[in-house]
């Protein structure tokens, strides 16, 4: 039997099996069942919680005093779509905890409020790392460029937020989302014209910031469950080398998911900080150069706040499963990659360069110390 | 102080409607094939359907809606079947492979449906978009999210192993 027909008796066969496909059912009456319900959940979260917000306007009136800005609560995006909107056209998705979002690709990452005692500070809230994860150099360019911000100090240069009056942050010049900051739901006006609007989602927030009404809207629109990367671990986990690693397959799937201690008072797991799908070749080169890398032969005795997970699924040989693979990265004290099989080898940078790419350069401390090669491949060390 | 509550969002921009009426079969059809069953099918195209109504801004400025759409319904199916655990993906109505009907057409009609069944469910999405729908690598590609070769090796792989089946078949192993 030839390939032609093969494929023949595929098509004839998946032809009669979709004529069994019951095409009347009103599906298109049930999504917009579920779209008015939606809405509905939105305004009455929405008209609940204004008086609390006139509150938040009394107690943030540093931020909110000027009678060009003021502050609303916004809808709460209480129960987002499970569908992902796929990220082109020119946009990438980006997840913190459990929430994803969509923003133009061509946006860098830099950093967003994070509470410090009892001020927020963002450290530092322009581009630093551009959507490559290359570094932004020179103010110009990293003023004029849109941010993805988490509430993580990528530089100990820091602004105070509420923003100080008459600092630079009072009049944006780059539009930006910020994911988990500390920023109360609301908006938040600016004189030239940016609008500043937060919405809580799954557990957490999401910032839009932009003087385009329409950019604001889609992306706010976008907010949804993250469907990548588990978005907590109760701890750092066991990497996996699946059922057999001779009967790996096709490298179907390959992520990589940054976690860092949950920032929130009272949570002692790791919340998915950043999460990203990897080429598959860059994911064997990962597997590959950790595997050659020497076993680690510094053993710290400490309390890890960060990890990186890279995970690649594989065809099974037989086509009805799948085969996972995992290796977790510690960048804490010297940095080391535990396997599948359980050795832990040193850090390298050849085992890093695959994945610590786009935004890992603005979530992920590097190793304690600094290691030369890998400078420009995390946050690196401050102060 | 502006106090108003935003409500984006209001109505399904226009062209949605029009859109959707003429596009409905198809895409049960197609989530039909891609689930494996009707309630799947069903939840899945719902899902799309409501993301891409509220997107709609976004969805109908493109070139191909359907594409994005048919992508969601995938989307929404894989992550349906990783929160059931990978496994239950259904089966719906197939027969083993020495069915009683005698006629050949039937039973290599069945031997499609049990091989689809058998594939996780990107590579399921990738043979029903190649041999269903008719698309080329680039397009299964873009709607899946995945490279051109990944699709390549998906579709021959399933290829490979409904030859195996229809042979053994032919020959009585089965």
């Amino acid at each position: 039997m030839d390939e032609r027909e093969v494929e023949q008796v595929f098509r004839a066969g998946l032809e009669a099996k979709a004529r069994d496909a019951e095409v009347t059912a009103p599906v298109v009456a049930r999504a917009r069942a579920e779209v008015s319900r939606r809405r509905r959940t939105r305004r009455i979260v929405g008209t609940a919680a204004a008086a609390a917000v006139v509150l938040v306007v009394v107690g943030t009136a540093v931020a909110t005093s000027g009678d060009e800005r003021s502050t609303t609560e916004p809808p709460v995006v209480s129960d987002p779509a499970t569908a992902t909107l796929p990220p082109d056209d020119g946009l990438r998705t980006e997840y913190w905890g459990a929430v994803a979002v969509d923003v133009p690709a061509e946006w860098g990452y830099g950093g967003a409020p994070l509470a410090s005692g009892r001020e927020s500070v963002a450290c530092y809230p322009v581009a630093m790392v551009g959507p490559g994860g290359q570094r932004v150099e020179g103010r110009p360019s990293a003023e004029s460029l849109g941010w993805v911000g988490r509430p993580i100090a990528v530089t100990d240069v820091c602004a105070v937020y509420p923003w100080i009056e008459h600092s630079p942050q009072e009049e944006p010049s780059a539009p930006y989302v910020w994911l988990g900051a500390a920023v109360e739901p609301g908006l938040v006006r600016y004189d030239n014209g940016f609008v500043q609007e937060t919405v809580e989602a799954e557990d957490t927030t999401v910032t839009v910031g932009s003087d385009d009404a329409d950019l604001r809207a889609a992306i706010l629109e976008s907010v949804r469950p993250g469907h990548l990367c588990a978005q907590a671990l109760p701890h750092v986990p066991q990497p996996r080398v699946g059922v057999s690693a001779e009967r790996r397959s096709k490298l179907v799937r390959a992520e990589v998911c940054a976690y860092r201690v949950d920032p929130r008072a009272g949570s002692s797991s790791f919340l998915l900080s950043y999460a990203a799908e990897l080429d598959p070749a860059d994911a064997e080169a990962a597997f590959a150069a950790a595997e050659a890398a020497p076993r680690a032969e510094v053993d710290c005795d400490y309390q890890p706040t960060e990890f990186v997970v890279l995970h690649a699924t594989y065809n099974d040989e037989f086509p009805n499963d799948v085969i996972d693979r995992a290796a977790v990265f510690e960048t804490g004290c010297d940095g080391s990659v535990t396997l599948g099989d359980g050795t832990v080898r040193a850090l390298t940078a050849e085992a890093v360069a695959a994945w610590a790419s786009n935004g890992i350069p603005a979530v992920v401390y590097g190793p304690t110390g600094g290691k030369g090669a890998m400078i420009d491949s995390f946050i690196g060390p401050q102060g | 102080m502006d106090v108003g509550v935003t409500d984006r969002g209001a109505a399904a921009e226009p062209g949605f409607d029009t859109w959707v009426g003429a596009r409905v079969p198809a895409l049960l059809r197609f989530a039909y094939l891609v689930t494996g069953s009707q309630q799947a099918a069903e939840d899945a195209v719902q899902s799309a359907l409501a993301s891409a109504c509220e997107k709609w801004s976004l969805v109908g400025r493109r070139d191909d809606p359907d594409a994005y759409v048919r992508r969601m319904v995938v989307n929404a199916h894989i992550s349906a079947w990783r929160r059931t655990g990978r496994r239950e993906s259904p089966v719906a109505d197939v027969r083993p492979a020495a069915a009683a009907d005698p006629a050949e057409g039937v039973a290599r009609h069945d031997a499609v449906w049990r091989l689809c069944a058998q594939l996780p469910p990107q590579q399921r999405a990738a043979v029903v978009l190649r041999f269903y729908e008719d698309l080329d690598d680039d397009q299964i590609a873009e709607i899946l999210g995945v490279t051109r070769s990944t699709v390549r090796s998906h579709v021959h792989r399933a290829l490979t192993a409904l030859r195996r089946e229809l042979e053994a078949a032919e020959t009585g192993e089965l």
